[in-house]
């Protein structure tokens, strides 16, 4: 067990978060257990962010004490890992606009005090940002056709300078027609108007025609 | 010159164009902090509130907010809710709303656990009852069909004749359970059939199965009540137009009726036939005509030329039912849309 990434520890080709909630899971996800700490393993067929971490991304820009804004949060699967990696003194502001989801995501923010959960559209930020505070990190995963452009209005609005931001990008949200190639290349160039995009990873396997791309604020 | 005002989990925040704070309405405990919020959904004012904007309107300032708000200009961003999103656990100490950085974080969690505990409240309306009673109703039915496909392989060991002469899963479950003896069922077809002869103790059992499967289609028929009923309660204004069983087919399709609201009427026109519709898209195949709309008989029972017409106006009518079912079900513009589709269609047979 080695910490790789700030807060994310390998196993062999697995990659790992330390529990903030030992003995609670959250989804169904695997369990390591060294003298009292316990090990989650992100699961790389449930989390977009651990498929990117499989396929070679290299920084989060996550940290111990960081503030994230979370869009589409559903019922906490991947923020549930991020939760892990921000600790007790880090907050994750999940906006979720489905009523289901999010009804699953209250029972996991009751016992993990960092998880903010947030009744919402991300593409309305106007309506929860009396709620929220300005994020070291924005993490958006919402599969809509212009989820670009609600990552870019939420960044701007609530990324701090030189903060990171992570967006998983579904073709088949934005056309289903078009070669998914075409449509990575084309919302890339729509992020770099706005951020440095430090790193794109497609998810292979795991999550079919997807790309994540790993951003900086400018 | 012009105050900005914004809202924040500790209190009322205003600034001048500089970013300078100018005056403040911090809430005394997590209760203020919710009514406020909840209030600012509902678009309602709250005491707070008030108190801040006539202390600003007396200074004869200008206000913009930064949620909208009638009767005031609103910004998002403003330069209000900006400086405080920077600096919240600064503000927080400075105003005195808390000692500590975990204090004010545990006031926003609680904050808005209590906020969303609300909304989620809320957001089970009537149409997701609806919802889950239409699809209940194709699981009862697949359900029954699937059990009686069993009962007459059983049956037909005692019985065969039986299952012969009976088409309907319904009936035959029906027929079944009011007496599994098939002297008594059909005395005739009884007398040289070329089932088994079976002592009590096997009858028993198919009897109870058949009463059970009799059972579920009883159910499926009270479901259906309920949804006539439900429906036309929710939906008064589309169940004008077309049966208030196809109005809540078109709810489920939809997933709510807000949802239902939005769609334009190229959509309702061709809902329910999405995979068509994929296919079409993908370049294989033709673009479908028409979705569940054609279970209207004022769609399936038009001549093939007019039919591709008719759906279209239909849909167009029903499009605007929905919107005035989802904003507002005093309205009863149900009649004059039918009305008004009654005369077209007129038109339309020349
Ligand atoms: C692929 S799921 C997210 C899974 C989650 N990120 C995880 O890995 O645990 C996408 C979610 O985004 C939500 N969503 C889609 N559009 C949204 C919007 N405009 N505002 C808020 N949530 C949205 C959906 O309801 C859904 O729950």
């Amino acid at each position: 067990m080695k910490c790789v990434i700030d807060g994310i520890y390998r196993f062999g080709k697995d990659f790992a978060t330390l529990s903030l909630a030992p003995n609670k899971k959250v989804y169904d996800e695997k369990t390591i257990r060294k003298g009292k700490d316990e090990y989650r393993i992100i699961d790389p067929k449930k989390s977009k962010l651990g498929a990117a971490l499989r396929m070679g991304l290299k920084e989060t820009g996550l940290f111990e004490g960081a503030k994230v804004l979370y869009l589409g949060i559903a019922s906490g699967t991947t923020a549930s890992h991020i939760s892990d990696i921000t600790g007790e003194h880090g907050l994750i502001y999940g906006v979720e606009f489905s009523s289901r989801s999010i009804r699953d995501l209250l029972p996991v923010s009751r016992v993990r005090k960092n998880m903010i959960p947030i009744l919402a559209d991300a593409r309305m930020p106007q309506t929860f940002a009396s709620r929220i505070e300005k994020v070291n990190v924005l993490y958006q995963d919402v599969a809509q056709k212009d989820q670009s452009e609600i990552f870019i209005r939420n960044a701007k609005a609530f990324l701090k300078k030189g903060g990171t931001a992570m967006i998983a990008i579904k073709a088949r949200s934005i056309d289903v027609t078009e070669n998914p190639k075409k449509i990575y290349a084309q919302e890339k160039q729509k992020l770099s108007q706005y951020f440095e995009v430090v790193q794109q990873v497609t998810l292979g396997h795991f999550e079919k025609d997807h790309a994540f791309f790993l951003c900086r604020m400018r | 010159m012009t105050f900005y005002i914004s809202l924040s989990p500790i209190g009322l925040f205003a600034h001048d164009n500089k970013g300078e704070l100018v005056d403040s309405v911090i809430f005394t405990d997590l209760n203020k902090a919710k009514e406020q919020f909840i209030a600012a959904m509902d678009k309602q004012q709250t005491d707070e509130e008030a108190q801040l904007i006539k202390k600003i309107e007396k200074k004869d300032k200008e206000i913009i907010f930064e949620i909208p708000k009638e009767g005031y200009v609103n910004q998002f961003p403003n330069i209000s809710g900006d400086t405080v999103r920077q600096n919240l656990p600064k503000l927080a100490q400075s105003t005195g709303f808390c000692k500590n950085p975990s204090d004010l974080y545990n006031h926003i969690h609680s904050l808005n656990m209590g906020i969303t505990r609300a909304a989620v409240k809320k957001a089970s309306t009537g149409d997701r009852f609806l919802i889950h009673a239409v699809n209940t109703i194709d699981e009862l039915e697949s359900s029954a069909n699937m059990l009686a496909i069993r009962l007459k392989e059983w049956y037909a060991l005692y019985f065969p004749e039986l299952i012969e002469n009976t088409r309907s899963n319904e009936k035959l479950a029906s027929i079944i359970s009011s007496d599994a003896h098939r002297d008594k069922i059909s005395p005739e077809d009884a007398k040289d059939t070329i089932g088994a002869d079976c002592p009590e103790q096997d009858i028993i059992p198919m009897h109870r199965f058949a009463t059970e499967i009799h059972n579920i289609y009883l159910h499926k028929k009270e479901l259906e009540e309920y949804i006539l009923k439900k429906s036309k309660e929710i939906m008064p204004n589309a169940s004008e137009l077309i049966s208030p069983m196809l109005a809540a087919r078109f709810l489920a399709i939809a997933g709510s009726l807000e949802k239902l609201s939005k769609f334009p009427s190229s959509t309702i026109q061709v809902l329910g036939a999405e995979k068509a519709l994929f296919r079409h898209i993908r370049g294989n195949g033709t673009s479908p005509k028409h979705g569940i709309i054609f279970q209207s008989p004022l769609v399936n029972q038009a001549s093939r030329k007019t039919r591709g017409k008719v759906s279209r106006m239909l849909a167009s009518k029903l499009s605007i039912a929905f919107k005035m079912d989802y904003f507002d079900k005093k309205l009863k513009g149900g009649k004059k849309l039918k009305e008004d589709l009654d005369k077209r269609l007129q038109n339309l047979k020349g």
